[in-house]
């Protein structure tokens, strides 16, 4: 026992290097979701409300959609002790990260017999170095939190079937899931269902624990119902669905004229996209399509991942009476309802919960295939192979590529801007936003804007409707900086500096405007991404007409 | 003939002739077709010799007739975002990249081994099969539905059938067919036709195992 806890330490440092190494640095920068769950958490350390002056929001309004509040809030926390970085936005995640890592090995040593010893090490190990698993932790997502919050909920399930009480408790943290993450609000829900359904003997033992159980969990659910009408609840599901009849018209072409056409390509595309979430393409060999939410060349899981991935999935249908097997797969089966709900294909962030439910099905299919090799030194020599193979895999593709071919998803060049329009405070800068809605955000964020100034000049406009509206913020003025389009008619007579990417202000446009550079900004991968151009009013507004782009 | 063995074989002809993927390929050529076909039916009979003849011939013809020729082309993007990405890995690691096993690896195999791979991911999706790769198409490729929706839940159970019980050598048919036609063009009208007697076969033993007068 002692050696295998000093084995899963040494796990769980693997697994929190990887979620922790260069977490301010790679990637560098930070994307429209943590730019605005950290600013809204400045806001809440320092005035008690978000950015528009909400009090305690239920969603935390972010543009024209809505992000679970978990993340946010949990962010107070290191926003307050390491102050407004990017380090401090991403912590959550990465501390929810290595919840899994030890809530993995807590699950699987609660069911592993001794003919499994190791089971729960190899498991945990699995989701230390996964790609999926490392990558989210490193990402600030509400879905990292959420999924820690199922797997404690998951772990005290499992343990109340035998020590009822506990099931209040785990229904709590289920309710909770529901409040970090949009897919759990529907995951949290049907497992919890079907976990009453397959242990209803022995949960219906002793009943008051049952029904304290799901009052807890219905209890945790009424802020959702409070905001059940406001459009806010459903605006997420909204954006991205093909139930609505607007998708059936724009897809369903070839069902329009038979009867039920609408129910059966709501039927056929639910059956596509649930199926896609199991094929070993999007699982193992190409990445989710999203730059920024996937590692380039690197799939959720390693290539070799599918050999043990075939054997655990042999194992878990032989031993499907197992206890541990049956909610594994009461699990699996649920996890891709949410995901298949929408749109998206592949979309790995909405169903983390699967993946964490396949990880375990590498892990089984792992401990197969080593305890059939009977040469220790063989067993031993296989696994650290494979143990370098996918660290060096990882780090090529996660430390190396990704950092740089994806530094424009996460603003690289955005907080160079930042930097520059800083030390020069005494110039005025207009800053184009058209292909990046986020750079105001991230203007207040790492200029570290005082957020009872942004409620006052920006965000108290959307107070009123904060739920009920999908308005929001055209433009931003923090400090010398204005980000906002460009207006050519006006902009080019006003002693500043206009900022914009190549196609926000082209070179003929500058010349035309008697522009005069200033700065060029580049992306990691040595492509322009910002210039900035000094106006020359005098020259241009006096001597020729303004042409109108 | 057995009225058993008459079951099984109408049973899988009735898999075999089901489906739109069957007809393409007879549209396309009713050699190939009755090939496919009978390659399906040595499957499930397990008739070991016959199905290895059959299968190497088909190989050899579409290997012949189909090889990718992209799998040794590397285009001028391709070949600018290896030097990027080879500038990026020798930045980074120093040494370990700038010596010439790492230099060859990178040019001379990752990019056809990249390739091959993922030619062999496309026939590994479930999708391509039963949605015409719907809800992730490719580029270029003239995507179509092989099988009806509603013959998945047969194949799913004959999937769950096949991982309990295990059949060494449709486990060696797979591998093989999956290998093989890793080197066929992608975009080939007539889709992965070496993996048409695996699914069939798949989809008859989940067949068989509803209809449950129907024993292999």
């Amino acid at each position: 026992m002692k050696s295998k806890l000093l084995l899963f330490c040494t796990v769980l440092v693997l697994g929190s290097f990887l979620r922790f190494w260069q977490l301010g640095n790679v990637p560098a920068g930070l994307n429209l979701d943590e730019v605005s769950q950290g600013y809204n958490a400045h806001s809440l350390l320092e005035t008690g409300k978000d950015r528009y002056g909400k009090a305690f929001p239920i969603l935390f309004k972010l543009f024209n959609t809505y992000q679970a509040p978990v993340y946010t809030y949990l962010t107070v926390i290191p926003v307050a002790i390491f102050d407004l970085s990017i380090l401090s936005v991403k912590a959550v995640s990465a501390v929810s990260g290595v919840t899994v890592v030890i809530f993995t090995f807590l699950i699987l040593n609660l069911v592993q017999s001794r003919e499994k010893n190791n089971l729960s090490l190899i498991a945990s190990l699995i989701l230390a170095i996964s790609p999926w698993a490392v990558f989210f932790s490193r990402v600030g997502t509400e879905a990292s939190p959420s999924l820690a919050l199922f797997m404690v909920g998951f772990f005290l399930c499992l343990k109340s079937v035998k020590k009822l009480k506990l099931f209040p408790l785990a229904t709590l943290f289920l309710g909770f899931a529901t409040h970090a993450y949009y897919s759990e609000r529907i995951v949290s829900l049907l497992f919890l269902l079907g976990f009453v359904f397959i242990h209803r003997e022995e949960l219906t033992k002793n009943k008051k624990w049952l029904l304290l159980g799901l009052l807890v969990f219905a209890l945790t659910q009424i802020p959702h119902l409070a905001i059940l009408k406001s459009g806010a609840f459903s605006r997420r599901l909204e954006q991205v669905t093909y139930l609505d009849s607007v998708s059936f018209e724009k897809h369903g072409s070839s069902l329009k004229s038979v009867p039920f056409g609408r129910a059966i390509f709501v039927v056929r595309e639910f059956a596509g996209q649930y199926l896609a979430y199991f094929s070993p393409r999007n699982l193992f060999f190409e990445p989710d399509d999203q730059p920024a939410r996937s590692i380039p060349d690197l799939s959720v899981f390693y290539n070799w991942m599918i050999v043990p991935f075939l054997v655990g999935l042999s194992y878990i249908i032989k031993k499907r009476k197992d206890f541990f097997v049956r909610n594994l797969a009461l699990l699996i089966f649920i996890a891709p309802i949410p995901a298949a709900l929408s749109t998206d294909p592949f979309y790995s962030l909405r169903t983390q919960v699967l993946l964490w439910g396949l990880s375990i099905v590498v892990s089984i299919g792992v401990w197969g295939v080593l305890v059939k090799i009977r040469s220790k030194n063989l067993r031993i020599l296989l696994f650290f192979s494979l143990l370098i193979f996918s660290l060096t895999v990882f780090y090529i593709h996660y430390f190396v590529l990704y950092r740089v071919e994806r530094a424009n998803t996460v603003g690289f060049s955005n907080i160079e801007l930042i930097n520059i329009t800083e030390e020069n405070s005494d110039k005025k800068y207009v800053v184009d936003f058209s292909r990046d809605i986020a750079v105001g955000l991230r203007f207040a964020f790492f200029r570290k804007y005082d957020p009872s100034r942004f409620q006052r000049e920006i965000g108290n406009k959307f107070l009123q409707k904060y739920y009920t509206s999908i308005d929001h913020e055209q433009s931003y003025i923090i400090e010398n900086v204005e980000v906002r389009p460009i207006s050519w008619r006006e902009d080019i007579c006003k002693e500043q500096v206009l900022v914009g990417d190549p196609l926000a202000i082209s070179e003929d446009q500058a010349k035309e405007h008697k522009l005069e550079l200033e700065f060029e900004l580049k992306d990691m991968e040595g492509r322009v991404s910002y210039r900035g151009y000094s106006t020359s009013p005098g020259e241009k507004c006096l001597t020729s007409k303004i042409r109108v782009y | 003939m057995k009225p058993k063995t008459t079951r099984k074989l109408v049973l899988i002809l009735l898999v075999c002739l089901l489906n739109f993927w069957i007809w393409r390929v007879l549209k396309e050529s009713s050699v190939l077709g009755v090939v496919l076909v009978m390659l399906s039916v040595f499957l499930v009979f397990r008739l070991k010799l016959l199905s290895i003849i059959t299968f190497i011939v088909l190989s050899v013809f579409l290997l012949k007739n189909t090889l990718d020729t992209n799998l040794l082309y590397v285009s001028p993007l391709e070949k600018d975002t290896l030097t990027n990405r080879f500038e990026y890995y020798a930045k980074d690691l120093g040494k370990i990249y700038r010596n010439r096993i790492s230099i060859n690896l990178h040019y001379k195999v990752a990019p056809y081994l990249f390739r091959f791979q993922r030619n062999l991911s496309y026939n590994l999706d479930p999708n391509l099969y039963f949605f015409a790769n719907h809800p992730r198409e490719r580029l270029g490729i003239d995507e179509f539905t092989k099988f009806s929706p509603l013959a998945l839940p047969f194949f799913l159970v004959g999937l769950a059938m096949f991982l309990r019980k295990g059949n060494s050598f449709l486990i060696f048919y797979l591998l093989v067919a999956i290998f093989v036609s890793g080197f066929i063009f992608p975009g080939y009208k007539l889709g992965p036709i070496l993996m048409f007697p695996f699914v069939t076969s798949i989809t008859y033993l989940g067949l068989t195992r509803l209809i449950k007068n129907y024993e292999i």
